[in-house]
């Protein structure tokens, strides 16, 4: 008999828990499709602000989506919150009692607010489907009601889903010695295309201070992983591990699960005088993972400037439209200063021509500008679009002001300075006849071009050359003082040779995408001649087998307890991540992978390069 | 093994369900602060506390120290014993990321939590608020006592707050700033962003709230406002009881960069919870014995859907708000605050047990507080709405009101002093909805309000303010023979029945003259009538009571009938045979009944003699007709026309002039000619009007028309010129032989542009239109000709640009500018309001440099003014630090579209 009502017991628990592990998915059970509407009625219901979703008709597809009202009631009478997991990419407005309470447009995330002390939160596996947590206030206890455009043959629940949230005591996080960034929206989101602002609190081991700042999602490729980059820029001064805190990068490398690529570099390059360090980041209360903690290549710059005086600029290499088009010219982005004026845009124009669309005005209106696109270089709707969207970002007048400010710093120094600034210019842009005696004349320094060139093919960075690669203009001088973004290397990509230890990334099927002053550099016989003289140096100092051994296994030790955590929040290890080649059963193996893929990679270089 | 499982099972499940719980910032901390300044400084600012002086300092937290000034806070807690303090870094860097400290003492409230505790409450249920917590304050390293730190309300709590922090942020910094009148928003409100740009908003917003009627409200508000979050912003109040605010006390925000939709914001909660236990708080109290009403909330209250809106919104803030949250709240206050309340003998808190006293009755106070709220909101008389008297009433005299749902009876209090005392207070009751009185009251100005009553409490009718100057009155008889002059010093003159002006006599009027009028009674006029008002002190021509009407004023065969700056409601004008002239005069319709069975009655109706009608304004109530002429040479120029169905009508009128007239939203035509010849229509603007713009034709169903020898059954020589005809079901019409002319009209977004047609069979042509250099364009259908019907010239399509906006259009080509004084002046030649929102102006190189948002909205024949002077040069001067005028030789706007038109220089 007592044993009986043991058994009851253990039922009602076992059941209770199960409900409290599980309780989201369960509450998932209960999203549901209560009408699709049409377009006009949609359009309607957003302009007013208002839904009745009773008086309005249904409506069958006619196309391949349309707009779908989906019903989640809510179950916590204690919430003023309810938050609610949704696929990226879906503008959806929420409505209770009838009016408009929440708007989600495109290219907003991280809409919440912080507002937990001691705890974090960690998310489950939702977000590796490409949905993203919105918390949205409730203002009675009715069911809220979803206005979204989806594909008619999609789940509603592969769309909109309650999310499994595990609360966490933050000392976890705090022994692991690495400091933490707690960042706080205040309900405004980041988004893609402008700055807003946040409150940041770094929290370690011995003191938590806050600082005001404002945040943006950063990247291109990695905007579609769910793990986000970010620039952040401080209002007020600090320094966190020797990394000056103003303008900087918060760079999160979803796919490389040995989390380290990005760092290997500035741990065996300290000639470029990179600073990094991890931070475990969290925002509005949400785990979002170990992150390494950059200056941004502005700030970078910046302090590179002895002569403020002097003409100095940044430059950046980077894809341009035309590669949406397959042309082999790449874009120029001057990414410092920020501020210019007009008069300079002959030279000025030379790195910019490639980002140009003829024809095209700014104040043409989007139907427009694809109808061009499509007439001119005869691609479809689709292409156009995406051409159009990326030349839009690029010609946005905050990009191009950086013309205006040559120009004035050209007018106070002098005519001089453009002469010589044109001479670089007609070389970097091989639009000068003899190279070498131009690279003489243009003042290269040209050993941190040869640095660089060691570095990436060491790595042997897919991207290396052609994107985030950044000049700078100093004293009359081009120079390579920055170097960025390793996501793709060390034998990580499946694609493009990259997980081969052997082979040139300068001499592989992407070389024509690479500026050409690259090549022009390689081919050159005396050049090529200093490149192994230095690799020669090197390898008996900083790329010893030894010196990149014990490289990453610092790295390792330093960050192997903050990666654990990591991948709680991301659960990608032994899952296929693109565009990795592998996929290890553990954190170990990834790393064992990288230590012998580093040390087969040395060998082959060793074979061409120590062969003099 | 079971019971092993079982344990292990209970085990997880409690560890689990701890973790579950997400623990929220309840933990109560005192943070201390230290600040140093020389004593002199601190002496001279204690002793000029109603001073806004600032002394140095230094502030000092955690080690770490800044620069900064100080200065007493606050209004009337000035006097207290214990002063509020405000302290402003003016180092480059913050203190814990805050620049601006506001230190309350809190004197007034000895549980010293309600500050704290309503800013909690309303960041539990998610509404922007400053945020609130305790400090220890010392002053040269001495003990100065316990104080509430409040946020300061600046764009970094708008960050803070998810708003956009370029968004218009008004304090209402003194008491009165409820909402009321236009005349309030200079003295009584404070503008904490975009300082150097103008409160045309505000004046705006008060302006539309004061006209727009309780049953509208709803759709106002939906429109101008977050609703959700006024909603919320009502019963988050009432649910705290916060007696103290609606006058003074609050802020409006508004992102005009944006949607646009204003957002109230709290402030100043210290007489919350349980401070009007006294009164006690009645959450349809809006504002302060000795200040208006706040008709925004009046008005949220007595809109039936708001309302029911706000009951639900405290039923659900009932269950977020219970014991499970403010008991943590309580308790924690109750152990981490006493050392310091007991330590700050500055405090009004005599005794930890009067302390704890204090605390226990707000505990109280919260405990079921929605059930009480709504039980409360039950049984209170509902709020009702009275209507305000003319100016100037003389005995005896009837106040009338809309009936509370829920009173038993009314009192109406009638005052010389507007506090009501009860020693000079005369009391009425009545359980009827309106009061005669008919004692003899001592001439003078009162103040009056009604009161609801019920069993249970009562309510005071919205607004509780009004005023009348009571007078002796001059009755009015019948004048014969003889010539009368009204003049100011005998008004208000009463018009108790009909009289009549004989053909001998003549009735001039003076300035500042209100004639009362008894309900549907007529002046008929056969002699002169001379109304001669001025633009400082119109004749006022009205019903004696708010409820009601007269009939009309008719003229018959009068020689001379001319108003000129008079102000007429709820009555008409009728003229048979008689030259009337009215000029610089309005009409109001209310309550006048403008659909008496089949008919409709005009605002002015004129048969035969002359018509003369020059910058008249006439807002209708939707029914009747505006101007209806018959055989008078009539000219109607320079007025404007809202809501007045076939606003101007002319029929067998053979001489006539339309000019400069604004027409807007006619439920059915605005101009409309029946079997008229010779008229000219030029420089009108007609706008969303529900049928014609412009109809020419003849009317059989007037068989009263019809039926009269010589009837020409069409209407011929009509000439319409220069008109903007935007928006109308159709833009001009002419119909069964009628012949028009036309030029030089821009004829856009009706549904028909223009539309010849034959409409009765007996024709042999339907209508003819000689045209040229018309723009007809973006109208559904631009032309509809039927085959009896021609149209001869030629008409432009696209030579005129003409921009759709959220409410109005845009005419370009009637925008000028002019540059001076740092400033760019846009000018609105129009009768339209032009939206510039979302519009760009651009310089001669094409390149942006301003961007228009929705604060940006020109009123027609007005100008709006973007400069660099810091000082607000206008009513509409918008302040620009950016705006460069190097290169503004030539001025472009750019719209929606990123259309580019050039402007014209004035």
């Amino acid at each position: 008999m007592t044993n009986r009502i043991y058994y009851v017991i253990y039922l009602i628990l076992l059941a209770s828990l199960i409900m409290l592990m599980f309780g989201g998915d369960f509450l998932g059970e209960n999203i549901k499709i209560v009408k699709t509407i049409s377009y006009l009625d949609a359009q309607q219901i957003i302009e007013d602000e208002y839904l009745d979703y009773h008086n309005i008709e249904e409506e069958t597809p006619m196309t391949d989506s349309i707009y779908t009202i989906v019903k989640i009631p809510i179950k916590n009478y204690n919430a003023t919150i309810l938050s609610v997991m949704i696929k990226t990419n879906h503008t959806f407005h929420v409505f209770q009692n009838n009016h408009l309470i929440y708007s989600q447009l495109q290219d907003e995330y991280y809409q919440g607010f912080s507002r937990q002390v001691d705890t974090y939160n960690m998310l489950g596996s939702e977000s590796l489907q490409g949905k993203v947590l919105h918390d949205i206030i409730l203002y009675s206890h009715d069911p809220i009601y979803l206005l979204i455009k989806v594909d008619v043959n999609q789940n509603i629940k592969q769309i909109v889903s309650t999310p499994k949230i595990t609360p966490k005591n933050i000392q976890h996080l705090i022994k692991t010695q690495i400091p933490i960034i707690k960042i706080n929206t205040h309900h405004q989101g980041l988004s893609t295309k402008k700055y807003n602002y946040i409150s940041s609190e770094f929290i370690l081991q011995d003191s938590v201070y806050t600082k005001r700042a404002s945040m943006k999602i950063r990247g291109n490729t990695s905007l579609s992983f769910p793990k986000k980059k970010f620039n952040v820029v401080f209002k007020e001064p600090g320094k966190l591990n020797n990394i000056t805190l103003k303008q900087n990068v918060l760079v999160s490398a979803f796919n490389d699960k040995s989390l380290m690529r990005n760092k290997i570099p500035d741990a065996l390059f300290p000639a470029f005088k990179q600073s990094s360090t991890y931070v475990h980041l969290i925002i509005n209360d949400f785990y979002e993972g170990l992150y390494l903690l950059r200056e941004h290549p502005e700030t970078q710059f910046k302090k590179l400037i002895k002569d403020k005086n002097n003409l100095n600029f940044l430059l950046k290499i980077d894809r341009g439209p035309y590669d949406f088009y397959a042309n082999s010219k790449n874009g120029y982005i001057c990414e410092y200063p920020e501020f210019c004026h007009d008069e300079i845009k002959y030279i000025t124009r030379l790195f910019e021509n490639d980002i140009k669309l003829g024809g095209i005005q700014a104040h043409n209106t989007f139907v427009q500008k694809i109808k061009y696109i499509k007439n001119q270089f005869g691609l479809d709707e689709k292409m156009a679009k995406s051409i159009i969207r990326k030349a839009d970002e690029i010609m946005d007048p905050a990009n191009t002001d950086w013309l205006k400010a040559i120009k004035e710093k050209a007018r106070e120094n002098g005519n001089h300075f453009y002469h010589q600034l044109l001479k670089d210019s007609h070389w970097l842009l091989n639009k000068s006849k003899n190279n070498y005696q131009n690279l003489h004349f243009s003042r290269i320094d040209t050993t941190s071009f040869i640095d660089f060139i060691v570095l990436n093919e060491l790595s042997k960075n897919i991207d290396a050359y052609r994107l985030s690669s950044y000049l700078s203009y100093i004293n009359n001088q081009f120079k390579i003082d920055i170097i960025w973004d390793f996501d793709l290397s060390w034998g990580l990509a499946n694609y493009n040779d990259g997980f081969n230890h052997e082979n040139f990334i300068i001499e592989s099927d992407l070389k024509e995408h690479i500026p050409v002053f690259w090549h022009n550099l390689w081919n050159d016989k005396f050049f090529q001649e200093k490149l192994k003289n230095r690799y020669q140096k090197l390898r008996l100092s900083i790329l010893s087998n030894k010196a990149v051994e014990n490289s990453i296994n610092n790295i390792y030790t330093s960050i192997s307890p903050s990666a654990k955590i990591n991948f709680e929040r991301w659960e990608i290890i032994e899952k296929n991540i693109w565009p990795n080649k592998f996929n290890f059963k553990t954190y170990e193996e990834e790393i064992e992978y990288l230590q012998k893929w580093s040390s087969e990679r040395l060998k082959w270089l060793d074979s061409k390069w120590l062969d003099i | 093994m079971l019971k092993k499982t079982l344990l292990i099972l209970s085990l997880s499940l409690l560890f689990y369900s701890c973790k579950k719980s997400i623990k929220i910032n309840q933990e109560i901390t005192i943070e201390e602060y230290n600040i140093a300044c020389k004593d002199s400084d601190l002496t001279q600012m204690f002793n000029n506390y109603k001073n806004n002086d600032y002394i140095p300092v230094t502030i000092e937290k955690n080690q770490t120290k800044r620069n900064a000034y100080m200065r007493i806070r606050g209004d009337s807690s000035r006097d207290y014993d214990k002063k509020s303090l405000k302290i402003k870094i003016n180092d480059s860097l913050s203190l814990n990321t805050k620049m601006i400290f506001n230190f309350n003492a809190e004197y007034s409230d000895k549980s010293f939590i309600r500050s704290f505790l309503s800013s909690k409450i309303f960041e539990k249920l998610n509404y922007p608020c400053f945020s609130a917590s305790f400090v220890n304050i010392s002053i040269n390293n001495n003990y100065h006592g316990l104080f509430v730190e409040i946020e300061n309300m600046d764009r970094d709590f708008l960050r803070r707050n998810g708003l956009n922090p370029n968004g218009d942020l008004f304090k209402a910094t003194k008491d009165g700033a409820c909402l009321y009148e236009e005349s309030e928003v200079e003295e009584k409100w404070e503008k904490k962003t975009n300082k150097k740009s103008s409160k045309i908003s505000l004046e705006q917003l008060i302006n539309d709230i004061s006209k727009t009627k309780s049953d509208d409200f709803y759709d106002y508000v939906k429109k101008h406002f977050n609703y959700p979050m006024l909603i919320d912003f009502l019963a988050i109040n009432a649910f705290i009881a916060n007696g103290s605010t609606y006058y003074h006390n609050y802020y409006l925000y508004r992102d005009h960069e944006n949607n646009g939709k204003w957002i109230l914001l709290p402030w100043d909660l210290d007489k919350t919870i349980s401070y009007y236990d006294w009164k006690p708080y009645k959450y349809n109290f809006t504002s302060s014995d000795w200040e208006n009403d706040n008709p925004l909330i009046e008005k949220c209250f007595l809109n039936e859907r708001i309302f029911n809106d706000f009951k639900n919104r405290i039923q659900f803030i009932g269950e977020i708000i219970n014991s499970d949250f403010y008991n943590p709240i309580f308790q924690n206050v109750t152990e981490s605050l006493k050392k310091s309340i007991l330590r700050d003998s500055t405090n009004k808190i005599n005794s930890e047990k009067e302390w704890l006293s204090s605390l226990s009755q707000d505990r109280g106070f919260l405990k079921n507080r929605n059930l009480k709220l709504i039980n409360d909101i039950k049984s209170i008389p509902m709020s009702f709405e009275v209507h305000k008297t003319p100016s100037e009433i003389c005995m005896p005299f009837k106040i009338f009101w809309e009936k509370s749902h829920n009173a038993n009876n009314y009192e109406l209090w009638i005052s010389q002093n507007f506090l009501y005392p009860d020693s000079i207070t005369y009391k009425f009751q009545t359980t009827d909805n309106f009061y005669f009185i008919k004692d003899n009251l001592p001439l003078g100005k009162y103040y009056w309000k009604v009161l609801a009553h019920n069993k249970h409490s009562y309510t005071e009718g919205f607004n509780s303010k009004n005023s009348f100057i009571l007078k002796n009155c001059t009755p009015l008889y019948d004048v014969k023979n003889k010539n009368m002059r009204l003049i100011k010093v005998n008004s208000p003159y009463l018009v108790e029945d009909n009289i009549t002006i004989d053909a001998n006599s003549e009735l001039s009027i003076d300035p500042g003259v209100t004639i009362l009028m008894g309900e549907n009674t007529e002046i008929t006029c056969k002699g002169s009538f001379i109304a001669k008002g001025h633009p400082n002190q119109p004749i006022h021509i009205l019903p004696k009571s708010s409820d009601s009407y007269f009939n009309s004023i008719y003229f018959l065969n009068s020689p001379n009938a001319y108003f000129n700056h008079v102000k007429i409601q709820d009555g008409l004008i009728n003229s048979k045979y008689s030259n009337l002239e009215i000029s610089n005069s309005n009409f109001v319709i209310n309550n006048r009944p403008m659909q008496i069975g089949d008919k409709r009655p005009s605002i002015i109706w004129g048969w035969h003699g002359q018509v003369k009608l020059d910058n008249i304004s006439l807002l209708g109530n939707g029914e009747g007709e505006g101007i209806n002429i018959s055989y008078a040479n009539s000219k109607i120029t320079n007025s404007e026309f809202y809501y007045t169905p076939d606003a101007i009508e002319l029929i067998n009128v053979e001489e006539g002039v339309i000019s400069n007239n604004t027409v807007m939203f006619s439920p059915d035509d605005a101009i409309d000619l029946n079997d008229c010849s010779n008229i000219k229509i030029h420089n009108n603007t007609l706008l969303k009007n529900t049928d014609k713009g412009i109809s020419i034709g003849t009317d059989w169903n007037n068989k009263f028309v019809a039926s009269k020898p010589g009837f020409n059954r069409k209407s011929v020589n009509i000439q319409i010129n220069d008109n903007y005809i935007i928006g109308n079901n159709i833009g001009i019409s002419i119909k069964d032989s009628s012949i028009v002319e036309a030029n030089n009209n821009t004829i856009y977004f009706n549904k028909t542009g223009i539309q010849l047609y034959k409409k009765y069979e007996k024709y042999m042509l339907g209508g003819v239109l000689h045209a040229n250099t018309n723009t007809v364009n973006q109208n559904n259908i631009n032309f509809s000709v039927d085959d009896f019907s021609k149209i001869i010239g030629d008409n432009l399509i696209n030579s005129i640009y003409i921009i759709p906006t959220e409410n109005f259009f845009i005419i370009p080509s009637l925008i000028n500018y002019k540059i001076e004084n740092h400033a760019i002046t846009i000018e609105n030649k129009s009768n339209i309001y032009f939206e510039l929102a979302n519009f760009t102006l651009l310089d001669e190189d094409k390149q942006p440099i301003f961007k228009f948002y929705k604060n940006h909205t020109i009123p027609p024949k007005k100008s709006l003014t973007i400069g660099t002077i810091e000082e607000p040069q206008n009513r509409n001067y918008f302040y620009t630090s950016k705006l460069n005028f190097d290169r503004l030789n030539k001025v472009y706007l750019q719209d929606q579209n990123a259309d580019i038109i050039l402007l014209k220089y004035d």
